[in-house]
């Protein structure tokens, strides 16, 4: 297992919740592949913890559909599954469409600052020298996030998640392996913002542009799978 | 507590997640209710640590508030909770819907929708609010599952509780009655392949709740978490009322 701690833990969390964290995050990145075995021991040696905060984490991932326990055999990260893929992708942009139609040219200007922070954010990530996909989906995904809580909907953002991770993992694979140009996803987050500010314009289908931003993965899947085979499972 | 059938190869959290959400929903457990680890592991005939993983999964869910030292809670019925799971099932289901009028209603699933609506008005004088429900959910499973869908039902529906533990208020309460009359014109707009008709009806399906609201929760002060400012307003109207 090349598994390694590599995040401090934060002070108000439990070991549950920072084993949770950990795993998930490894999971996401694709640090813990999809299909490898995951021992408890093991984990539990890592994590600096017991087995059963461990056990109980590992309870939480999967149902986010992110492990499988297999009874009497133990765990292991589950492999992404191209439905579930296709699933989440239904989801986030029918409500993201209608999340954006809800709040465009609503915002307060605190909410729009935070955006605009956070779009500042991506460009210089963009403009320097440093590896930055990692980074970068982390602001990709908080920009989303905002959406969801500009429109006081947390919860929904939360529930999609669950089903999202596959999703997620794709997404992520496909930027690694396709060496996507993340220029042009700041750029439809440009546009989104302007969106948010001044109201979505006439001549802007925005169930068309959340179809196409966020469905960036399905034109070169074919190669994202190619290039790793065994991570997938349908 | 009504205890459930174990599955077969169900494991003992699996099966304590699955009771307590049915007697949540259903309001055995009622809102704002406390609950012991303990008690309910004897109920179940479960040792303590499958009942204290389901508490930590329906936690999750805001179904139950786990306060350190304090024990655990039922949470209280937010509508603040049920507007939002309203808005993404009603978003979600809108376009199931759409993709389903735009392709049409496969035959097998339009035969088990008749059949759904046709037992749900064969059910109704029975009372039985367990089966009311139940076909209900299956009902809306069944839009997704015709469109191919049905992680997305998952999904939502594990949103919904909040949702459904009004819906069993409701039906308790005999104050809803538009049920049929809504499925059977949401069936008809299907077999039509009238998306926009059908979108409209679901639109005012999954609306009847509110006006429910004020009866329900005068009705039972204790289930509802109630807003600050609402709840202040309302105790000045029973004061002035003189109640």
């Amino acid at each position: 297992m090349a598994f390694k701690v590599m995040e401090i833990r934060n002070t108000e969390e439990n070991n549950r919740d920072y084993a949770y964290r950990i795993l998930r995050k490894s999971i996401m990145m694709l640090n813990l592949e999809p299909g490898e075995a995951l021992s408890e021991g093991e984990l539990s040696e890592v994590l600096g913890m017991s087995r059963t905060p461990v056990h109980e984490a590992l309870i939480l991932l999967k149902n986010e559909g992110l492990v499988d326990i297999l009874p009497q055999r133990g765990s292991k990260v589950s492999c992404i599954s191209l439905n579930q893929v296709k699933e989440g992708y239904f989801m986030r942009q029918i409500l993201e469409a209608a999340i954006i139609a809800d709040i465009a040219g609503t915002l307060a200007p605190d909410q729009m600052q935070l955006l605009k922070e956070n779009l500042d954010r991506q460009r210089l990530l963009l403009a320097g020298e440093e590896p930055h996909t990692e980074y970068f989906i982390e602001l990709d995904d908080q920009l989303h996030k905002l959406l969801y809580r500009f429109s006081r909907r947390d919860r929904i953002w939360t529930a999609v998640h669950s089903l999202n991770s596959h999703y997620d993992r794709i997404r992520y694979l496909d930027t690694l392996v396709n060496t996507v140009d993340l220029n042009v996803v700041l750029k439809h987050h440009i546009d989104l913002y302007y969106y948010l500010l001044l109201g979505i314009p006439a001549d802007v289908d925005i169930q068309k542009f959340c179809r196409s931003h966020l469905g960036r993965f399905m034109l070169d899947f074919q190669k994202t799978i190619a290039a790793h085979p065994k991570y997938f499972s349908d | 507590m009504k205890l459930l059938e174990k599955l077969p190869g169900e494991n003992a959290r699996t099966y304590a997640v699955r009771v307590l959400m049915d007697n949540i929903i259903r309001l055995e457990l009622a809102p704002g209710s406390s609950v012991s680890e303990n008690e309910l592991s004897v109920q179940m005939n479960l040792s303590r640590t499958p009942v204290r993983e389901a508490l930590i999964e329906l936690s999750k869910l805001e179904l139950v508030e786990i306060l350190p030292k304090r024990g655990s809670y039922i949470t209280r019925i937010d509508y603040d909770l049920i507007e939002e799971s309203r808005f993404m099932r009603l978003t979600l289901e809108a376009a199931v819907l759409k993709l389903v009028c735009a392709k049409g209603l496969a035959g097998e699933y339009r035969a088990r929708l008749r059949e759904n609506v046709s037992r749900y008005r064969d059910s109704i004088s029975g009372e039985n609010y367990s089966l009311l429900m139940e076909l209900d959910n299956e009902f809306h499973r069944l839009i997704f599952e015709a469109g191919g869908k049905l992680r997305t039902y998952q999904v939502v529906h594990r949103q919904m509780i909040h949702f459904d533990r009004l819906r069993a208020l409701s039906l308790q309460t005999s104050l809803n009655s538009k049920t049929l009359n809504d499925h059977e014109n949401i069936l008809y707009a299907m077999e039509k392949q009238d998306g926009e008709l059908a979108e409209l009806v679901m639109t005012q399906h999954l609306a009847r709740h509110q006006v429910e609201k004020e009866e329900l929760c005068r009705r039972y002060p204790d289930y509802f978490v109630f807003p600050e400012q609402d709840w202040q307003t309302s105790r000045r109207e029973e004061q002035s009322n003189g109640i």
